[in-house]
């Protein structure tokens, strides 16, 4: 699965060692979904990561020139939001799940996504809804919202005319929407179930 | 923009979701879409429900990702409150209050006038220390234990602790404790008032003792939690709470990130997926201010996030934004409305 992350140009890190305010915005904006990203794949909730994203930032500020020059940015803020997540972040459950799991291992969408969801029901539901998309459908739905990635964006990336981007994404909406909406009234079934075969008695 | 708007009038759910304007707003990386679908709601157009539902499953799909403008926001906060902020409010230097040196003359003249029975007596005498708003204070205690009480707290125990003798406090407000293990396992126990007995042998944590809030957060070692009647104690190990359920006196516990409970620590005031009335609670303690709202505008959306503890009208200000609430000072009220 490509991972696309912009460019972080250098600059912006000397910025940040000035404290500058813009190149700091500007770091964060390039960096902020790639490091939600992270933490997710990491097994921590969204809210969690994104405090602790930004108190890597408010330290990195406050450190300033004594910040050292980075030659490879991206892993350096991954570096310290991992550090800051297990350190500050960590809550027993998520933690026995995550020994022996390497950073670099990438689960795929689908059971990240689903790991996502706090509802156990909506787990299973999400679960099997994601199951009945074709793996085309599946890489158009996380490149556009997981990676953040525009329908232009996603024809330039996979090849795919962007008719076809639409049309994909189009009906793998309409399947997921579908069993979404199935199983949240599928509690009423059994209660039909019962008065149609009373009825039949 | 009004061509625009017509026609986003008519989008069903799956047309917001190809729209990559609606997936900007959600997203929060583009301030003009941001601007736009807020306006657009506002108006509430027949279609509102189609956009919920696309709402809910992008939330979803995307992993419940707050926005990044929302999030900057946030920190940019917390940094403003930091360069503001040249000397530390926590102060860690074990403080002695005016009310203790008043304690300290008394204790004199007894010992002067009872002797030995005065001296006994002194050993006896409660000693509490107390935090006005926006105030915090780190305590020693005499077995070198520590408390950082928050604001509008306060704690007292018994000015001298024999060894081998139990370690009482009693709490109200709020408190971070660093118990310090004795050789001889001597129970520390803090008390709250009629609500609950934490005890505990080494460890640290946040306590919590206030009008209809009775918490109890672990962050090392281990704790026992015991109500006010004789129902079985609860044990924490770290990265637990305990809360007492003022409606039914019942004692529960779930797992959470403890440091979201000491964020005053840092001069930050956590908030962790919590409802307007909640956060409002939370700030009214801190700061000691009148906030008013109706809690019928409240709504159901919950709030987490860090913000600087030290000007309460930046808090009430993004509380606001996040509710989509207007406020306005009314004397020394704050007044939270549409």
């Amino acid at each position: 699965m490509p991972s696309p992350v912009p460019e972080i140009p250098p600059s912006l890190w000397e910025g940040l060692r000035n404290r500058d305010d813009s190149s700091l915005s500007e770091l964060y904006r390039l960096t902020y979904n790639d490091l939600l990203n992270f933490g997710i794949y990491f097994g921590f909730t969204a809210t969690d990561t994104k405090d602790a994203i930004n108190q890597v930032y408010l330290e990195l500020w406050e450190r300033g020139e004594k910040l050292p020059v980075v030659g490879n940015i991206r892993s350096y803020l991954i570096t310290a939001l991992r550090r800051k997540l297990l350190k500050d972040f960590n809550r027993e459950n998520h933690f026995t799940e995550l020994t022996g799991r390497e950073p670099g291992y990438e689960p795929p969408y689908e059971e990240v996504i689903v790991q996502a969801q706090e509802q156990q029901h909506l787990q299973q539901t999400l679960q099997q809804a994601l199951s009945q998309l074709t793996p085309r459908q599946r890489q158009l739905i996380e490149l556009r919202f997981f990676r953040n990635q525009g329908n232009e964006e996603i024809a330039e990336a996979t090849g795919m005319h962007i008719n076809t981007v639409y049309n994909t994404l189009s009906s793998a909406l309409k399947l997921l929407r579908q069993t979404l909406n199935r199983k949240e009234k599928r509690s009423l079934v059994p209660l039909w179930l019962l008065i149609f075969s009373l009825l039949g008695l | 923009m009004s061509m625009n708007a017509m026609k986003h009038d008519f989008y069903t759910a799956d047309d917001f979701l190809l729209d990559d304007s609606f997936v900007a707003y959600r997203q929060g990386t583009d301030p003009a879409a941001i601007a736009y679908w807020t306006e657009w709601q506002r108006r509430k157009p027949g279609n509102l429900p189609a956009f919920r539902e696309a709402e809910r499953l992008h939330s979803m799909l995307s992993g419940h990702k707050p926005g990044l403008e929302a999030s900057l926001q946030e920190l940019k906060t917390l940094l403003a409150d930091r360069q503001a902020e040249t000397i530390p409010v926590v102060d860690f230097q074990p403080q002695q209050t005016r009310f203790q040196t008043g304690w300290w003359i008394a204790a004199a003249s007894i010992l002067v006038m009872l002797g030995l029975g005065g001296y006994w007596l002194w050993q006896n005498q409660t000693v509490s220390y107390r935090t006005d708003y926006g105030q915090q204070k780190t305590i020693t205690l005499p077995d070198g234990s520590t408390v950082t009480l928050n604001s509008h707290s306060v704690l007292s125990h018994r000015r001298h602790w024999a060894s081998g003798e139990n370690r009482d406090v009693t709490l109200t407000g709020e408190g971070y404790f660093s118990v310090h293990h004795l050789e001889a396992h001597v129970p520390f126990r803090v008390h709250s008032e009629g609500a609950f007995t934490v005890q505990v042998l080494g460890t640290e944590f946040t306590m919590t003792s206030r009008s209809n809030l009775h918490r109890v957060v672990l962050n090392r070692g281990k704790v026992e939690v015991s109500g006010s009647d004789s129902r079985p104690v609860l044990t924490l190990v770290p990265g637990q709470l305990a809360e007492l359920d003022s409606a039914t006196g019942q004692l529960t516990r779930r797992e959470v990130s403890p440091e979201r409970y000491n964020g005053w620590l840092r001069n930050q005031l956590v908030f962790d997926e919590i409802t307007l009335p909640e956060a409002i609670r939370q700030v009214e303690e801190q700061f000691g201010i009148d906030v008013r709202f109706d809690p019928a505008e409240a709504g159901s959306r919950r709030f987490s996030g860090i913000l600087p503890l030290k000007d309460p009208e930046k808090v009430l200000n993004t509380l606001a934004v996040y509710h989509q609430l207007k406020i306005t000072k009314k004397g020394d009220a704050y007044l939270l409305n549409r």
